[in-house]
């Protein structure tokens, strides 16, 4: 892929995870308070599965830097937070399974690392240990949430593989 | 590729035991007052034996049968508001936009481990 074309995909990925953030905020509460289903990330494990690490990596960036903007400092220190340590744990994942992981693993992973680190910057921030009340919930709902978004991206990467974008 | 392989399971299965081990090892308490945050700093506090009603920062806080709830918020999400009444030692409630915080303390909700 040209260097152009390449940025000019990463820009629509980067539009469509804004959307999907946003969108997400609409959704009737289902969840417990602060737990999001984690839809843009979709766009994440795209990114790592099919573009590159690096891609992936800014996208994160990039995620935490939107939510600066639409939810304030602390949202964003959380998005980054849990979003890193997601990150981190995927490209282990990766590592450790020769890039042969399942993607709703991945799903699963990064979606319980991205609920641990979220709830080690609210201690931090809120100078309280909030694991033991917090931590059975944000493991449950992780697994779920990871379950659903690993097979919400397994459903649709063959269409987009089917698009042939990434082989131009 | 399979949607969902064996070891897929087990990772499932390990993450959904370690969460009930989890939810048994802790059992809640109950709460005596909370402490209001304001960017990491305790800017009231109060017990929890006392109903009570007020606003810090356009943030209404209600204490009442022990437990204390963010009531009314001027903010965009009301996640705040959702979260609902806390009265065990280690929960918290926050509006962020905000960047409030209420806590309870009392006496820690895990049982000694190690």
């Amino acid at each position: 892929m040209t260097s152009g074309r390449k940025i000019a995909f990463l820009g629509i990925l980067l539009g469509v995870m804004l959307v999907l953030s946003l969108a997400e905020g609409m959704l009737p509460p289902i969840l417990p308070p602060f737990g999001r289903i984690g839809l843009p990330n979709i766009i994440i494990l795209y990114c790592l599965q099919c573009v590159g690490s690096r891609e992936a990596g800014m996208m994160v960036l990039l995620k935490a830097g939107f939510a600066f903007i639409t939810r304030g400092a602390v949202a964003a220190t959380l998005s980054l937070c849990g979003g890193l340590l997601a990150f981190g744990c995927l490209l282990l994942l990766l590592l450790l399974t020769k890039k042969r992981a399942s993607l709703v693993a991945l799903g699963v992973i990064g979606a319980v690392a991205h609920n641990i680190g979220q709830l080690a910057a609210f201690s931090l921030w809120a100078n309280t240990n909030v694991f033991p009340a917090y931590l059975p919930v944000m493991l449950i709902t992780g697994v779920l949430t990871g379950f659903a978004t690993g097979t919400v991206f397994r459903l649709t990467l063959p269409f987009l593989q089917r698009l042939g974008i990434l082989s131009r | 590729m399979k949607w969902v392989s064996k070891r897929d399971l087990v990772i499932i299965a390990a993450l959904l035991f370690a969460a009930l081990l989890l939810l048994l090892l802790h059992k809640p308490k109950n709460g005596t007052g909370y402490e209001i945050l304001n960017g990491g700093s305790v800017i009231r506090s109060g017990s929890l034996m006392v109903e009570d009603e007020f606003s810090v920062n356009n943030v209404t806080f209600t204490v009442k049968h022990s437990r204390i709830a963010i009531t009314q918020a001027v903010c965009p999400d009301k996640t705040c508001i959702r979260t609902g009444f806390i009265g065990s030692p280690g929960q918290i409630t926050a509006c962020l936009p905000n960047g409030l915080m209420v806590r309870v303390i009392g006496e820690s909700g895990v049982d000694a481990v190690l």
